[in-house]
């Protein structure tokens, strides 16, 4: 499972180094994210851009890290692919999440690349239409 | 060492995943991506053919061409391994016989159309399949699936899940068996939409069903003796299918 985690002010950004977030590495995720989040910093924004695919077994992990935090702290999202967008979209949780277009605060250099591919990606809405 | 899903036929020069290698897995699924589309171009690899067919009867199938079938094991990894060979043999055209077939019909004469499959309908694809056969390695063969038994011939053996795909020019039909305990009431879960609306009180889980229902058509569970049979269509457009009344 691998996360990198950086420190910038009140926002811990973490970022998803792993292709798939499914059910094979829900459970690992969901633990390295609650270790994580324990340094207590209010916002935690977590990088999905080198996510290619989440399935429903990564979306309740990613729902139970939310919890996790308690309500006086907010987890968000960023840089999601379109697949995983989706899953987000057709569950509705894009209406509990907020989720950023690109990765916000300081651009890790690693990232420059992922950016702009995930904001032309996102939330079509005209799947739903 | 796990055995990796076994393809029943593979095609001249199709790669192999190292059987040990969790990551082929993902680069295989992610490859492709960052195109509009995923090849299912019309190419002259020699079609799947299906060599058996146990819900047939035993009777082997009148047409294979345009149809794969694969086997895996029951667990987690084995299902990542079996969508990194669905994905690898599309992209090798496996299916690509029966879509330029299909497309072709009502244009005599045409050149037949290069089919595509645009990027957002593999997306689908992929996510119905995990989550249909995540489901079955969690609740038909339980939190601690058995050793992977070795395959016997016609029959799902314990611990393996039986895949078969066949490419019709707008839609994937999909049929997955396993030998796995029955669903409950003998009935696949309605998948409702969860209420997120208590934010406080969010489901962390629940939204398998969900998904695979929104994204297929004519899903149909079967409980036939000693083993599940279920089957769906996955529509290959653009855009998913319309949201059904209630959901």
């Amino acid at each position: 499972m691998e996360l990198a985690a950086e420190r910038h002010g009140d926002m811990l950004l973490v970022r998803v180094a792993e292709p798939r977030i499914d059910a094979a590495i829900a459970i690992q995720f969901k633990e390295a994210m609650r270790e994580l989040v324990a340094d207590g910093a209010p916002r935690v924004v977590l990088d999905l851009a080198p996510v290619g695919f989440l399935d429903s077994s990564g979306l309740g992990a990613v729902v139970a890290v939310r919890k996790s935090i308690g309500p006086d702290r907010r987890l968000e999202l960023a840089a999601l692919t379109p697949a995983v967008a989706r899953v987000f979209r057709l569950t509705r949780m894009d209406s509990i999440f907020t989720i950023h277009p690109a990765t916000p605060g300081p651009e890790p250099t690693a990232n420059r690349q992922a950016a702009p591919a995930a904001e032309a990606s996102l939330p079509d809405g005209a799947d739903e239409a | 060492m796990k055995p990796e899903p076994v393809l029943a036929k593979r095609p001249a020069g199709a790669p192999r995943h190292p059987p040990d290698d969790p990551a082929a897995a993902g680069r295989a699924g992610a490859a492709g991506r960052g195109h509009g589309t995923t090849a299912l171009q019309a190419s002259r690899a020699p079609a799947l053919q299906a060599p058996h067919c146990p819900d047939a009867g035993g009777r082997v199938p009148q047409t294979c061409s345009g149809t794969l079938r694969i086997t895996l094991p029951a667990t987690e990894t084995g299902v990542r391994r079996g969508l990194a060979q669905v994905f690898a043999a599309l992209r090798q055209g496996v299916l690509a016989g029966a879509v330029a077939r299909d497309a072709a019909q009502g244009q005599a004469g045409a050149a037949e159309p290069v089919p595509q499959v645009p990027q957002s309908a593999c997306d689908r694809i992929e996510l119905v399949l995990a989550e249909a056969l995540n489901n079955i390695v969690e609740h038909a063969f339980g939190p601690e699936p058995p050793a992977p038994a070795t395959e016997s011939r016609g029959v799902t053996a314990p611990g393996l899940i039986a895949l078969d795909l066949s490419a019709g020019a707008a839609q994937l039909h999909c049929t997955i068996r396993d030998a796995g305990r029955p669903m409950p009431d003998g009935q696949a879960p309605a998948g409702r939409p969860q209420d997120i609306d208590a934010a406080a009180d969010l489901p962390e889980g629940g939204f398998g069903w969900f998904l695979i229902r929104r994204l297929t058509l004519d899903l149909c569970y079967v409980r036939e003796p000693g083993c599940n049979r279920l089957s769906f269509v996955i529509p290959l457009s653009a855009e998913d299918p319309p949201r059904p009344h209630g959901l």
